[in-house]
């Protein structure tokens, strides 16, 4: 399992993160649903441990990485057992679509049995030989789900990797989560898209200010407990 | 007396002229380029102390033309700490000098400005360090440079003419000198813009081409 436990985040004296639990477990998909400014970027950044919290304990498996009483010297992260696909993306701009997916693939001396029918199912394939400043938002999203899913990752952070698709390519990335969720990899999807988050999610955990205000089976956002979250709900769905 | 009869009568004067534009040229882009390298990666990883003092440097430098800093270094320096040093080492040093901070202005600039999130995204695909640092960073870096490095290096080719003010006898001064003797000053410096053009056009086709090429915007859509 992987846990993010009482994760706090400061940022130039402001409370980013208040006090966070959430866990991501194998063959789930938990989704992280929350309004823009929420935290929700922070969160996964800090539990992927790219950014150290300010105070908190991080679990992969067992293994703490605590960063309370100023912690934050770990240098045996565990990449690619857990990864993330950005908001921002950053695929690499020298690197063709193809090099892109390729180089992790390589340097973790991956089988290239599931290439082929990814970035058939995603369709990019006409786009590995373009750059990714020569790709739109939607095919760069494709490109950037296609190089973390190849890496088979135990635990798959996912920030609003759906934000820039169409209906259809939604609907075909939700069908490859779940299908990874069945073969055992742990999904933390971040996303605005409620159906989205009802359709394939099994749980979810809602952040508001930089706090975790309700969390449950995703059965449950049909009949919010808070306040804060019926208003979200209603806004965004 | 044309041009080709001035030429073939002063023949060794110009090769030799030019022999020791060259030779001037490859020792400044040298010793530019690779101390400047280093200068701008030390800048960037100890930005407060050797990347702030490079900073200070390098504006100082900007501020005084190089035929004043050739002038100071070739005539009061020299008088006041009693020494004689050839003009062609002080044009050496103080070129090479003004070289190596301009590299190293713009390769620690690219190096700080590199955008950190390529490096997260290599981290959680799970790149090594070496991965990290020799497939993203140091092609990202060098495509970047490649155009600008290559623009401050005809710069400094065009600025090479300054060292015959201190008796450096590079091709400036051979033309000079030819053209006091023939005095034909149309021929001569016409034949000295096309020398330059000759050697910087191409340079500066390629600088545009790495520039189109390679660093092209990277911006996401």
């Amino acid at each position: 399992m992987l846990q993010g436990k009482n994760i706090f985040k400061k940022i130039n004296g402001l409370d980013i993160l208040k006090d966070i639990n959430i866990n991501v477990e194998c063959s789930k998909i938990s989704c992280l649903i929350g309004p823009s400014g929420s935290g929700k970027s922070t969160f996964l950044s800090c539990l992927s441990l790219l950014t150290n919290p300010s105070n908190g304990i991080v679990v992969v498996d067992g293994k703490e990485y605590s960063f309370n009483n100023g912690n934050i010297g770990y240098k045996d992260f565990p990449y690619p057992l857990v990864t993330m696909v950005f908001q921002g993306l950053f695929l690499f701009p020298h690197l063709t679509n193809e090099e892109n997916i390729l180089l992790p693939l390589k340097e973790h001396k991956k089988t290239l049995d599931n290439f082929d029918p990814l970035i058939e199912k995603l369709n990019i394939k006409d786009i590995l030989k373009k750059y990714p400043n020569e790709c739109s938002g939607g095919e760069k999203q494709r490109v950037a789900l296609t190089r973390q899913i190849l890496l088979e990752p135990k635990y798959l952070l996912l920030d609003e990797v759906t934000s820039a698709l169409d209906l259809e390519a939604v609907n075909t990335v939700a069908s490859i989560l779940v299908e990874l969720k069945n073969k055992g990899t742990g999904i933390l999807l971040a996303t605005h898209m409620l159906n989205l988050a009802k359709t394939i999610g099994d749980d979810f955990y809602f952040l508001d200010r930089g706090e975790l205000v309700e969390y449950g089976d995703v059965s449950q956002l049909s009949r919010p407990l808070t306040d804060r979250l019926k208003k979200f709900i209603k806004i965004y769905n | 007396m044309n041009i080709i009869d001035i030429f073939s009568a002063y023949k060794e004067g110009f090769l030799q002229g030019l022999g020791v534009t060259l030779k001037l040229c490859l020792m400044v882009w040298c010793i530019g380029i690779s101390v400047g390298v280093g200068f701008g990666m030390l800048s960037a990883k100890y930005q407060k102390s050797f990347g702030f003092s490079s900073k200070i440097v390098s504006g100082l430098i900007s501020g005084v033309p190089i035929i004043v800093l050739l002038y100071w270094l070739y005539y009061p320096m020299q008088q006041q700490f009693q020494i004689d040093i050839p003009a062609f080492n002080v044009a050496v040093f103080a070129l090479s000098f003004v070289n190596i901070f301009l590299v190293s202005d713009l390769v620690g600039n690219a190096i700080i400005e590199l955008p950190n999130q390529y490096i997260l995204s290599a981290k959680v695909s799970g790149l090594s360090e070496k991965t990290i640092h020799l497939k993203i960073q140091i092609p990202l870096i060098f495509k970047q440079l490649l155009g600008p490095v290559l623009l401050v290096q005809i710069s400094t080719l065009h600025n090479s003419i300054f060292a015959s003010l201190i008796n450096v006898d590079e091709i400036f001064r051979q033309i000079q000198r030819v053209n006091a003797i023939v005095y034909k000053p149309i021929e001569l410096y016409t034949a000295l813009a096309i020398f330059f053009i000759v050697i910087t056009v191409p340079l500066n086709m390629l600088a545009f081409y790495l520039k189109k090429k390679y660093a092209k915007d990277y911006s996401e859509r």
